[in-house]
């Protein structure tokens, strides 16, 4: 059981001008990389993890949570007012979020897409708060057997759900894992696919290859998509001056009256979060989906109402939080954000997962109330500079594009302190780029990286065990289960053309 | 759809051999090579030992070319190539950022981070003065800044 007095020294630790600066600091900067189309949160974490690294622990990882949960309401306004979502999980806000700019209304849209975004991320953060250590509890009893049984599930749901192809997926998969082998491996210490690099023994640097695959890929896309295109800038947001008080502002009546769907798409947003493999943007449109089929008046969805807002974004911004459930109770990132965080982990020498309860136990109930804090920080920053960011999306990609560049050459740089960092981050990149053009899955690359040297810890464990008689595995139920589970979402996932949870979405309405 | 996306991509050749073929025949190849030249060659394999260091390695290598076989199967038609117009910009970025690195050592930060953003500026044909001498000397400064000044980390 978990002390009270941990947990209220785990709060009290957040509560220090370093911690609360960086927190904020985090929120600014993830609603400003937010509201920039074309780069993403996951490059703005990528980025940002190599700058935590003379940064306390708890500092470290308040400040990339609070870049993520800014990030989820930064990608609003380019949703609202360009019609164009500044990141994925924002891209179902554009379906009523847009019409209601149009209407006259682009304040009062971001406010709702604002305070319905803070309000599901809270709940879903409360959720994680209440589950996630006695989880912990279960996860402890299980063996390397069943942890074995239950990676090899995570990498095939993993796998099956994210992109078109669960081939793809599981090939990005296996190479994941190739690149994890590399280095000395954990038992003999003799090294593996080295070609006589010195700096290869200690293996490739996970953040070096997170930086060049996600970000950097993402940023050799848009320079070329800048390339190829004679418009430099974006098309010129709704200016939002002139409105009255009833287009501005939202009233807690008017807040109040979406409490339902807030509600159908909290629920939608925390049961996603908690899967591995499904994220925001899935959370976003089946949430709109269902909330519109529930409605009396489905009809004036699509038309700027205020509950398609709501929909979208408490169910986007719900499913952060509960993101990190299998992440603290397994150590699996359940999706890429997740991953970042577990890097960030790493590199203070700190090991997610359910022993995390039991050995930094005030870590873990600083970093809740660190994401406690960012909510209500990420509210206040909103209100205040949301009139700024609308200025932020018609910034031209000539600049965003190689400020991103130089970001991820510098970041890459600071990591060994060498250009070996460098080297890698570019070969990464190529790497990126290729999966992206050819469909393969760089989250399912990135996550069977990281995951690859527990793995391995626990099949070597699991083959002690059971010294490696096949027969063995049934004396080990609860390893069987998730075996034939694995083998399920192979069969379900694996023939499908389309995504499981597909939703009706509008004909695009353009610029 | 928002600026970035790969939008030079041709369709493939044909119905046998298409895209997906192609790729899992590449997939393949690579599993192939990686069991009988790069695994031998680069791990220490001890045999029937559970802490076998070649064991992982090995998996990979027998999972990659068994689900490249499994793509050569079941490949989907339609699939797309980048374009070359694509390939050259991609190969133009790679090699600017592989010259950045090396001079990087020797030249410092500061100077070679404004010879890349020259690079960029180039390669984006962008030709208005403001926003051009934004990328060409505001971004590098703002970057050594928040590196050297605001966390404190050595660029060089």
């Amino acid at each position: 059981m978990i002390g009270f007095s941990l947990l209220l020294a785990g709060f009290a630790d957040v509560f220090t001008p370093i911690n609360l600066m960086f927190i904020l600091g985090g929120v600014i900067l993830g609603q400003i990389v937010g509201a920039i189309p074309g780069l993403s949160i996951i490059m703005a974490l990528a980025i940002a993890v190599p700058l935590t690294y003379g940064m306390d622990t708890l500092a470290a990882i308040a400040f990339l949570i609070s870049v993520n949960k800014g990030g989820t309401v930064g990608g609003a306004v380019p949703a609202i007012l360009l019609n164009v979502p500044g990141s994925a999980e924002s891209a179902a806000t554009t379906m009523d979020g847009h019409p209601m700019a149009k209407n006259g209304k682009p304040l009062k849209a971001m406010k709702y897409a604002l305070y319905h975004s803070v309000s599901g991320d809270l709940a879903s953060d409360i959720v994680l708060i209440l589950l996630a250590a006695p989880l912990a509890i279960v996860a402890l009893n299980m063996g390397p057997v069943e942890i074995t049984a239950l990676m090899i599930l995570a990498f095939t749901v993993i796998s099956g759900l994210v992109g078109d192809s669960m081939i793809k997926g599981l090939i990005s998969a296996a190479f994941g894992i190739l690149v994890a082998t590399v280095g000395l491996d954990p038992g003999m210490a003799t090294p593996r696919f080295t070609f006589g690099i010195l700096e290869l023994y200690d293996g490739v640097p996970l953040t070096a290859v997170s930086i060049g695959a996600l970000a950097m890929s993402g940023v050799l896309v848009g320079l070329l998509g800048m390339r190829a295109s004679d418009k430099k800038n974006q098309t010129s947001a709704i200016s939002m001056k002139g409105r009255t008080r009833e287009q501005s502002v939202v009233t807690f009546a008017e807040f109040w009256a979406n409490r339902f769907v807030a509600l159908r798409a909290f629920v939608i947003g925390t049961v996603i979060g908690a899967i591995p493999g499904l994220g925001s943007t899935t959370a976003g449109f089946l949430s709109y989906s269902v909330n519109k089929q529930a409605a009396k008046d489905p009809e004036a969805f699509g038309k700027g109402d205020a509950r398609g807002i709501a929909a979208s974004e408490t169910a986007n911004s719900a499913v952060v939080g509960a993101n990190l459930i299998p992440l603290l109770t397994l150590g699996i990132p359940g999706n890429i954000a997740a991953a970042l965080l577990v890097s960030a982990f790493i590199i203070h020498g700190i090991q997610p997962g359910p022993l995390l309860f039991q050995q930094q136990a005030q870590l873990v109930y600083g970093m809740f109330g660190a994401m406690l804090v960012a909510n209500f920080c990420n509210l206040g920053v909103g209100q205040i500079g949301m009139r700024f960011w609308a200025m932020v999306v018609s910034a031209p990609g000539t600049v965003i594009y190689p400020a991103a560049m130089l970001l991820c050459f510098a970041g890459s740089f600071v990591i060994t302190g060498a250009t070996f960092g460098v080297f890698v981050m570019i070969t990464a990149a190529v790497f990126g780029y290729l999966m992206r053009a050819f469909g393969y899955s760089i989250v399912a690359f990135i996550v069977a990286f990281l995951l690859t040297p527990q793995l391995e810890s626990a099949v070597v464990r699991a083959r002690l065990i059971t010294n490696d008689d096949p027969m063995e595995l049934f004396s080990h139920p609860i390893a069987l289960v998730l075996i034939a589970m694995s083998v399920a979402s192979i069969i379900y996932l694996g023939p499908r053309k389309k995504k499981p949870l597909d939703v009706d979405m509008p004909p695009p309405t353009g610029q | 759809m928002g600026r970035g996306s790969l939008v030079l991509l041709r369709d493939p050749v044909g119905p046998v051999i298409n895209a997906d073929r192609i790729q899992g025949i590449v997939v393949l190849g690579f599993g192939i090579a990686l069991l009988v030249w790069l695994v031998p060659s680069y791990v220490t394999r001890v045999p029937g030992d559970p802490l076998d260091p070649s064991m992982f390695p090995r998996a990979a290598g027998w999972i990659i070319s068994g689900l490249g076989l499994a793509q050569i199967l079941l490949a989907q038609p339609g699939g797309s190539v980048p374009d070359g117009r694509e390939v050259f910009g991609v190969i133009c970025f790679i090699v600017a950022l592989l010259i950045a690195a090396l001079l990087l050592p020797l030249l410092g930060f500061l100077p070679v981070a404004c010879g890349l953003m020259i690079a960029s500026l180039v390669l984006l044909r962008e030709r208005r003065p403001l926003w051009a001498a934004t990328t060409l000397i505001g971004v590098p400064f703002f970057v050594w800044f928040l590196f050297t000044i605001v966390l404190s980390r050595s660029l060089s």
